[in-house]
């Protein structure tokens, strides 16, 4: 910086200073922030999830995807019975940035 | 305390921030609810930008300088004719509400109780940069472009010249002419209008001698 500023002096042309390379940063969402966002701005059926402070969107399951995941929690439930709970497509809070958001299509108890 | 994640997890990782997940995209509608209820901090600086909320570059000295300056040159020159916003959102699409640093929009300024200005209210656009130039040239010029935003000006504060956009198109705009501080451009609503690159420039020496502080 103060070489540069003596050069352009020497040279009697104004400092030129190099900037700093700017790059546009998303803004990140928390956990709170996106039940605060579920105050009617984002339809309540839809289906996404909080991944680092983004809010991403989880497609649709497919008929093999739907039914092996509910295969799945129907033998868990079967196997380990009162020991532990299954809960089947809920949200797991990780951090403060990253939960895995509900969804509401008729599967979840 | 944190362990080393497995290579396959941490380019997992890295995918995810470099954007591959489907990002859910706001719409105006849903970006202008999220400042109602007070999502964002009132300090707190970010537009919208084909559906993604990004964070607005911190404003420096020259740049604050420079929008003063082109508000005030803007306002003497266009009076009635124009409505000059300064870093105030404009409606682009659905997807994208930016707020650039000054906008000359069509009077009266009531006609904006119920929406921000859109393309075809708008003059002119111009963003002033230092830091931001090259996502200013890159990514919101070509947006300015599709969204039939018929002028755009860039003043470029690192080589003090400005970078005249006209003639917006699907590709882009079709015309760009630059200027050196001490040419003149002028605008494409009001071709009379002519405004020396300098006088939106912040100057490169100061003249503004403090007053001496009276003894107590």
């Amino acid at each position: 910086m103060t070489t540069a500023s003596k050069t352009a002096k020497q040279q009697n042309t104004p400092a030129l200073r190099p900037a700093p390379k700017w790059k546009p940063t998303l803004r990140r969402f928390t956990v709170e922030e996106v039940y605060m966002n579920e105050a009617g701005i984002l339809p309540e059926d839809e289906r996404i999830e909080l991944i680092e402070g983004e809010i991403i969107v989880r497609g649709k399951q497919g008929p093999q995807q739907a039914s092996c995941s509910s295969r799945i929690s129907d033998l868990l439930r079967q196997l380990l019975g009162q020991r532990a709970q299954v809960r089947f497509q809920l949200p797991v809070q990780l951090n403060d940035s990253s939960e895995m958001v509900y969804h509401r299509n008729g599967v979840n108890e | 305390m944190i362990a080393e994640l497995p290579t396959e997890v941490q380019s997992q990782r890295d995918a995810m921030r470099s954007g591959t997940l489907p990002l859910r995209l706001f719409t105006a509608k849903e970006y202008q609810r999220m400042a109602e209820v007070g999502l964002f901090g009132e300090d707190e600086r970010v537009e919208l930008i084909e559906g993604r909320i990004v964070q607005m570059a911190a404003k420096n000295m020259n740049h604050a300088i420079a929008t003063k300056r082109a508000n005030r040159c803007l306002m003497k020159l266009l009076d009635e004719r124009a409505v000059v916003g300064v870093q105030d959102p404009i409606l682009l699409n659905d997807y994208s509400e930016p707020e650039p640093d000054v906008v000359l929009a069509m009077p009266p300024d009531d006609r904006y109780l119920d929406h921000h200005p859109k393309p075809e209210e708008i003059f002119l656009v111009l963003e002033i940069a230092e830091t931001s130039l090259a996502y200013d040239r890159n990514e919101k010029c070509p947006l300015f472009a599709q969204n039939g935003i018929r002028q755009f000006c860039l003043l470029n504060l690192q080589t003090r010249e400005l970078e005249d956009y006209r003639e917006p198109g699907p590709d882009g705009y079709r015309s760009k002419r630059t200027y050196t501080a001490e040419e003149s451009f002028n605008l494409v609503a009001f071709p009379k209008v002519s405004i020396k690159v300098s006088e939106l420039l912040p100057p490169l020496k100061t003249t503004y001698v403090p007053s001496k502080r009276r003894k107590q």
